[in-house]
């Protein structure tokens, strides 16, 4: 009787997705097009999203005064994009005096390189850094409050000479004469603020937002951490993709 | 529950205070009610971890909130969007003495995209609001507490033209004093009286119609016309064990620059001045116990009375020679009533149910046809339902998620809806996550 049920259930499910497909598709297609678009707009703005998901904000373990690690999913893997990242403490918190600690990192789009030395008439660096300070505070044997300073620059810069190839048609938007050179890059200082929430004796759950006052660049992320592997959302609310999910590896000793 | 009435305590009338105005443009109700897009979330004391009692009282009371909720929103009118909201707060208490208290907190508060149930908000209007409030609290007998507080708050809005943020015709920034005393003289009925007063500033506004009316004035001079004056005088208090609230304040916008439009087109020598009364109460009260569960409701009543002193002239179009005149465009009363349900289990899940249900009714202004016509012999009227249902849990100590669908019908006899809609109706999905300490 239950796998009656089931199968009726699962039938109806398949017959509203049929109906509704259509409309699902259409609209998925609007998305990845107003994304699209939004990315052809301000490139540098999707760019910097790219370099924003290497960054780790998450504050060191108590127990922990050092880390490394490395942004697998979505920097080394699907763009290519060498990526790792340091902290350290200079402070444990004791005495009402918070946790301080300093942290830095940079990528390096190895797809850049790698297209650059094969092609002759492109050449493309894409590259970034950042660096930070940061503060955390308990409330609670569960429960940090944290908060700090991150200076964040994104560059890139990709060249394509077409000109001994293609002749202008001379009507219409002829993008192959029109582009040659892509310059861009960005600049912020963020000011982040989060909470650490224990979960276990080795797993967090930290949330964050950080709020870049140059360009108002508003970020927000969520992180389940465990001993060497961190994975959650980051959400950049005015991006052209909001929600990327990653996936990252530390070590912390 | 701590968290939550210190953070209302910090930034909900302040918050409230400095909502912009409705003034040239028909945005009436704007600050009054609330999007859908925010879902609605557990109550802290419901879920939180009991405090240790055991523990010693601090000198230092840290504050954090996270918010985040996204969802999916699936209007009649338009296109699918997808919306997102994100808030935090980091503050915190500093006792110094017995009596005597410091405390500040900075907040942070993203809206997305969202459905509006709001008179002349665009469905792809977002904003960014800081807020800094600082203020000092003195407990000078168990029955009298004196508390002073200073905020700032700065709001980028970003409207569906798509301006970058900062550069909004609707930008604000307020700077504002609050005293507050609170009694407790009858037992068990704690009341609050308070004072305050507010700059508004709208650095971005330029008063395009005063432009138009004049083709000689400068930017300068149609610049400002938003900007005014914040003064409130309220009362609130509590009573049946802190189960019930009620409030009544009253404030004046009395408008630095802003003056009336006259029938015959012209500017007077009146200022504009605003007055807004706003009363209500609520009752939090348990509707059945069992052994694993139980049924709370929390009835709410709500009214707000706008009064302003200020007219409308409708231009058709940019050459326009003979625009219509409504006297007291923007008077209007607002009833509202709200019905929250909530089935609360021991594990700390709970499943909720928020129906609600509001009337814009202005006291002056006719509605308007499809073609931009007024129909003389009626006054507008909106009308709002919206209903919310879904589940919450604990995630961890602290941390709680959500899901949920709300349901919202608008309707208005006003049907010139080229710019603005007023007639629809929409379904909105959301996941929310909660820490709150």
């Amino acid at each position: 009787m239950r796998h009656l049920a089931r199968g009726l259930v699962l039938c109806l499910v398949a017959a509203w997705a049929a109906g509704v497909s259509a409309s699902v598709r259409d609209e998925a297609i609007k998305v990845l097009s107003d994304a699209a678009t939004q990315i052809a707009l301000d490139p540098a703005d999707f760019f910097f999203d790219l370099h924003l998901n290497t960054e780790d904000r998450t504050p060191l373990p108590i127990d922990k005064d050092w880390q490394v690690g490395t942004n697998i999913l979505p920097g080394t893997l699907p763009f290519a994009e060498l990526n790792l990242s340091g902290k350290g403490k200079l402070h444990r918190e004791h005495g009402g005096w918070p946790q301080i600690e300093v942290g830095a990192g940079g990528w390096y789009s190895v797809a850049g390189g790698i297209v650059s030395s094969q092609v002759d008439d492109f050449s493309g660096n894409l590259f970034g850094y950042h660096g930070g300070i940061s503060f955390s505070l308990s409330a609670d044997p569960r429960l940090r409050i944290f908060g700090g300073y991150e200076f964040s620059q994104m560059r890139v810069n990709v060249s394509v000479d077409f000109e001994d190839e293609v002749t202008n048609s001379g009507t219409g938007f002829d993008i192959q004469n029109s582009f040659s050179h892509l310059n861009t890059g960005k600049t912020e200082h963020f000011l982040f603020a989060g909470a650490e929430v224990l979960r276990s004796a080795r797993k967090r759950l930290v949330t964050e937002i950080g709020y870049g006052v140059v360009g108002n660049k508003l970020v927000a992320r969520l992180t389940w951490s465990s001993k060497n592997f961190d994975s959650g959302f980051a959400f950049y609310p005015e991006g052209a993709w909001v929600v990327w999910p990653f996936w990252t590896f530390q070590v912390r000793f | 529950m701590r968290a939550a009435a210190f953070l209302a305590m910090l930034l909900v009338p302040a918050l409230a205070s400095a909502a912009p105005s409705s003034t040239t443009m028909e945005q009436a109700a704007s600050s009054t009610v609330t999007s859908p897009s925010a879902p609605p979330v557990p109550p802290a004391d419901s879920l939180a971890e009991p405090e240790d009692e055991a523990a010693p009282a601090r000198a230092l009371t840290p504050l954090f909130s996270f918010h985040f909720d996204e969802g999916l929103s699936l209007p009649s009118i338009g296109g699918v969007f997808i919306g997102n909201n994100i808030g935090s707060t980091v503050g915190g208490k500093y006792a110094f003495t017995e009596g005597q208290a410091l405390f500040g907190a900075y907040e942070l508060t993203y809206a997305g995209p969202g459905m509006r149930s709001a008179e002349g908000r665009e469905f792809q209007e977002r904003s960014i609001d800081h807020s800094i409030s600082g203020g000092h609290s003195w407990a000078l007998s168990p029955a009298f507490t004196l508390g002073s507080r200073v905020q700032y708050l700065h709001e980028f809005r970003r409207s569906g033209s798509n301006e970058a943020f900062g550069h909004g015709l609707y930008d604000f920034w307020s700077l504002g004093l609050t005293e507050r005393a609170d009694l407790s003289v009858v037992p068990g009925l704690p009341l609050g009286v308070f004072a305050s007063c507010a700059y508004v500033r709208f650095p971005n506004y330029t008063d395009l119609m005063q432009a138009l009316i004049s083709a000689s004035v400068s930017a300068e001079s149609s610049g400002g016309q938003q900007d005014f004056r914040r003064y409130q005088l309220g009362v609130d208090g509590r009573f049946d064990g802190d189960k019930g609230r009620g409030w009544l304040t009253g404030s004046v916008q009395d408008f630095v620059k802003q003056r009336v439009i006259t029938g015959a087109g012209t500017v007077s020598d009146q200022r504009q001045l605003d007055f807004v009364t706003d009363a209500g109460a609520a009752w939090k009260t348990t509707v059945t116990k069992g052994e694993s569960a139980a049924l709370t409701a929390e009835p709410l009543l709500r009214a707000t009375w706008r009064v302003s002193n200020q007219n409308f002239l409708r231009f058709r179009s940019l050459t326009d020679t003979s625009p219509a005149f409504v006297e007291r465009n923007y008077d209007y009363v607002s009833p509202s009533l709200g019905m929250p349900v909530r089935w609360t289990f021991n594990s700390g899940r709970s499943l909720f149910l928020v129906p609600s249900y509001a009337l814009t009714i202005y006291t002056s202004r006719p509605p308007r046809d499809t073609w931009n016509n007024y129909v003389t012999d009626k006054k507008q009227l909106n009308r709002t339902f919206m209903v919310s249902a879904g589940y919450a849990a604990r995630l961890y100590a602290y941390a709680t998620w959500s899901f949920g669908y709300t349901l919202l019908i608008q309707r208005s006899n006003n049907h010139f809806e080229s710019y603005l809609p007023y007639n629809y109706s929409g379904h909105y999905v959301f996941a929310a996550i909660d820490i709150t300490y």
